[in-house]
């Protein structure tokens, strides 16, 4: 278990929003029913990006709801107070506890926590409030539209859905969201631990393994150590939700094809069910569109991340190596490269044919700039092998033999296709 | 007692004091921002938008505008050929939106110069002085429909259709899917620009084409079985008995490594006319054919005539680049709503080796709008995307150089008296589609067109993450009960449509 046993589900708050520091965005919160809850929220969970931070808030915010809880307890019940000290701490770990449990389900909105701490603060506010009754009126009206305009709105992240009992603290999903924390991340090494822990056996995760396993230069001679399913642990099938879409971009991305890379992050974005936008989401079409040569578009993106907290130092260093040209973008070490992979040619995606796609990626890279795409030779070596297509791996494995110089890796493949023989 | 009481007067003084320095300190900081010591430069201002040389009509909404680039302020002066002056200062050029009616007004057919100053790092730089010109022709529309929509693939988030005061910045919301979850609304028309006849489709769980007539909605079918497909892009009858269609076939690509991102293309298509008081569709196998695909009907504006286009249907994907569509015509008599016994062909584009898509007919019936891509119809996709106008009367076509960009020029719309035009445009980023509005005269020569304007324009089309796309003017605001909408989705009572 990792220190931070949650931190993949505080890693998908944050990037499923783009929180804003200028005052426009302050006030498009104010106008609308339950902003206020929305917008602290919001500005809390950007901190989420580093989720040591994010475990610290939460900590602190639930040792708040237990005090402020306590302390309406002991007024309520004063005749408790002096002799059931214990009890009344008992009693004010209830709702708390109970919060807890609610935000295991992942499409539980943290602005909830905001609200309970608003909802607690009003009361607690008006239980000491003097026995005048009319007073006490205008006050509990003044509370409720406090009450209303900072915490009145749906706290799921699914309209009309609500919560699932089922989705609370699912260990799978924590699992699928550690690895995508951790492929966002790009920490091939650590994906590959945490695989070696627990065998990876949902697509996503496969995936996952599998991309860092070819990072790494290892899918040859150790994909067989781990759980595979088929062609679609290397591409996982596109269906529609944020979540799973964003392991299959970074594939994508990773291997040079950076169209469909777009492709797949502008979808996850437009798939998060509440309508926000995606920082991670931006970030990425920021920089396929710089290696695409699309600088406009990358601006605007990038203009957008300026006003972050978190992105706004990384566009504005992105911004100024936009206005150095296109030689500065070319000599990045990560952009330069996947704009050197990308395919000269052009054709319509078709995902039942991305093991041709990948041949063309490497053949087209070594012959025309010098440059291998080891990614893309792992996947189209291991695709065939994973469909159980031997002939058209052997077909690979010779094409590979002839054009470059690494057998050493291949004779991995090729031990891999005898294992799966025997098997 | 005594001295309370001048400890008292001794702080009200301080008070009053600390008032009357923080007044002068505004006055004096306020004093700093009038262009003072300006040096003058022999360039046009870097302004967003583009607003220099532009033809505005008399009732639009402020042109505001930025200045790019680090600025600390902006100071604008615009003065009237005939009569008056405006002058803004501050963050970007905020026009104040009665005075600026007043002078465009008093200035009809005249210019207006704007002369434009900005404070860079504490100096004031002025520029070279620039012109907007105001056209004697009306825009008597109230504003504009368009839907709003992330230019995405498959996936969509939030969308709408919302109509656009054209004199204010006011925009309201005709229906979204914010209280309906993914849904899709889309091609909303209306019967030239008048919404009393309104139609559009929903995609989704709950599909359904709706017709709304003069406050009287009915919620159609998505699919006609017997047909073979949906309704898809409508057109109305001038007399508004009918309503011409297209059903598609249409399927999604997407390049691997070209500019353009998307290519949409039809396995099938076919035209038609529905008469919604019967509900029933009117077809003919003269524009409903096995080999060809017919698409994009639009009736002319004395509605005898309907357009559409046609091209040779090819193997899809395969042969994706080899749809091209000519623009094809075929009679059409309202009495009896019957067809015309040939179809002619009115411009080959497949000759030229291009393809034509989003026929237009002014309303005037003088001229003919239409885009032309390399291949296929759906040119917003299409970065050679150019805008063409067809003089009917002549049979000659012309590119529309003075409209069109480097970027996607696409679907367009013209205004009641066929004197101005709304159009798409991906110009600003290649990728998110503006409102452009141009004039177009008489002889068919078209003024540079101008993006709709905005409050903050480099804020607000900066931080949109959404695309305006086809757009249409409205006479008037379009009265549609949402909430009563929303229910009428919900519920699932629809018509069946029935092939005549």
């Amino acid at each position: 278990m990792e220190a931070i046993p949650f931190r993949g589900m505080l890693n998908f708050h944050e990037e499923f929003q783009l929180f804003q520091t200028d005052a426009e965005y302050f006030l498009s919160h104010l106008t609308q029913r339950g902003g206020m809850a929305i917008y602290i929220s919001e500005f809390q969970v950007q901190f989420y990006n580093n989720y040591w931070i994010g475990a610290l808030i939460l900590a602190l915010e639930f040792v708040l709801i237990q005090w402020i809880t306590l302390d309406i307890l002991k007024i309520i019940l004063q005749s408790l107070r002096n002799k059931h000290g214990v009890l009344l701490c008992l009693l004010s770990l209830i709702p708390v506890s109970f919060l807890w449990i609610i935000m295991g389900d992942i499409n539980v909105m943290h602005s909830l926590i905001i609200a309970v701490i608003i909802t607690l603060l009003l009361i607690a506010l008006l239980i000491r409030a003097p026995k005048n009754n009319l007073f006490r009126v205008l006050e509990t009206i003044a509370a409720l539209v406090v009450f209303i305009w900072c915490t009145g709105t749906s706290h799921y992240r699914i309209p009309s859905m609500t919560l699932n009992i089922s989705n609370i603290y699912n260990p799978k999903t924590i699992e699928l969201l550690d690895y995508d924390l951790l492929v966002r991340a790009n920490r091939w090494e650590q994906i590959i631990r945490k695989a070696k822990k627990q065998q990876p056996d949902l697509p996503l995760s496969v995936c996952a393994t599998n991309l860092a396993l070819g990072m790494t230069n290892q899918l040859g001679h150790r994909a067989s150590e781990f759980f595979q399913n088929g062609p679609e642990g290397l591409f996982p099938s596109f269906n529609k939700d944020p979540f799973s879409t964003l392991t299959t971009a970074e594939v994508y991305f990773q291997l040079g094809l950076i169209n469909t890379a777009q492709r797949y992050y502008f979808e996850a974005m437009e798939a998060a069910p509440n309508y926000k936008k995606s920082c991670r989401c931006i970030r990425r079409l920021a920089e396929t569109n710089l290696i695409n040569g699309q600088y406009n578009v990358a601006r605007k993106y990038l203009h957008i991340l300026q006003k972050t907290s978190i992105y706004k130092k990384w566009a504005q260093q992105t911004l100024t190596m936009i206005d150095n040209g296109d030689a500065a973008i070319s000599e990045h070490p990560l952009y330069g490269h996947l704009r050197r992979m990308k395919l000269n040619e052009d054709f319509l995606y078709n995902d039942q044919e991305i093991d041709k796609i990948c041949r063309l990626l490497l053949l087209q890279n070594h012959e025309e700039k010098s440059e291998i795409n080891v990614l893309a030779m792992q996947y189209m070596l291991l695709y065939p092998l994973l469909e159980n297509n031997y002939d058209k791996f052997v077909q690979y494995m010779n094409l590979v033999r002839n054009k470059l110089p690494y057998t050493q890796e291949f004779a991995s493949f090729e031990q891999y296709l005898r294992n799966k023989k025997t098997d | 007692m005594n001295n309370i009481c001048a400890i008292k007067r001794l702080i009200k003084m301080k008070r009053i004091l600390i008032v009357v320095t923080i007044t002068l300190c505004v006055v004096f900081s306020a004093c700093t921002n009038t262009p003072k010591n300006v040096t003058k430069i022999n360039q046009l201002p870097p302004i967003f938008p583009d607003y220099t040389d532009v033809t505005i009509p008399v009732g639009i909404a402020p042109l505001n505008f930025n200045v790019m680039g680090e600025v600390d302020r902006v100071d604008v002066i615009v003065r009237g050929s005939k009569e008056g002056e405006l002058h803004t200062n501050g963050k970007w050029a905020s026009f104040d939106v009665e005075d600026w009616h007043r002078l465009v007004a008093a200035n009809r057919g005249g210019i207006l110069t704007a002369t434009v100053c900005s404070k860079i790092d504490g100096k004031w730089i002025g520029y070279k002085d620039f012109n907007i010109h105001i056209s004697s022709y009306n825009l008597d529309e109230w504003g504009l429909t368009y839907r709003r929509v992330a230019p995405g693939y498959e996936v969509y988030s939030h969308m709408g259709i919302y109509q656009r005061d054209l004199s204010s910045f006011e925009e309201y919301t005709i229906i979204d899917n914010s209280k309906a979850y993914g849904m899709c609304i889309n091609c909303h028309t209306s019967n030239r620009g008048n919404p009393d006849q309104l139609v559009f489709h929903v995609r989704g769980e709950h599909g359904a084409t709706m017709i709304q007539q003069s406050g009287r909605r009915e919620w159609l079918k998505a699919k006609n079985e017997a047909l073979g497909g949906s309704l898809v892009y409508p057109y109305w009858h001038p007399s508004g008995k009918y309503c011409a269609f297209s059903t598609n076939q249409t399927r999604q690509g997407f390049h691997v490594s070209d500019q353009n991102r998307i290519e949409v293309f039809d396995l099938s298509s076919d035209v038609f006319v529905y008469n919604p008081t019967t509900h029933e569709i009117i077809t003919d196998s003269l524009i409903s054919t096995k080999d060809w695909s017919e698409n994009c009907p639009v009736f002319s504006p004395d509605g005898k005539t309907l357009y559409f286009i046609t091209c040779f249907q090819q193997s899809y994907p395969m042969h994706y680049k080899d749809e091209q569509y000519n623009l094809c015509r075929i009679d059409f008599k309202p009495e009896t709503g019957t067809f015309g016994k040939s179809v002619d062909t009115l411009f080959n584009a497949v000759a030229m080796g291009k393809s034509l898509t989003w026929p237009k007919p002014s309303y005037d019936g003088r001229f003919l709008m239409f885009t032309l891509v390399d291949y296929g119809y759906f040119s917003i996709w299409h970065r050679e995307s150019e805008q063409w106008l067809l003089d009917l009367t002549t049979g000659k076509a012309r590119l529309i150089d003075e409209i069109n960009s480097n970027e996607a020029d696409s679907y367009h719309n013209w205004s009641a008296n066929s004197r101005w035009i709304v159009f798409t445009s991906r110009r600003a980023n290649g990728l998110y589609s503006q409102l452009y509005l141009a004039s177009i005269d008489e002889n068919g020569q078209a003024t540079k067109p101008f993006l709709l304007p905005q409050e903050n324009p480099l804020k607000y089309y900066e931080e949109t993450l959404y695309s305006f796309n086809t757009p249409d003017f409205t006479k008037t605001q379009v009265s549609f009960e949402t909430s009563d909408a929303y229910y009428e989705i919900d519920n699932d009572n629809r018509i069946e449509t029935k092939m005549k």
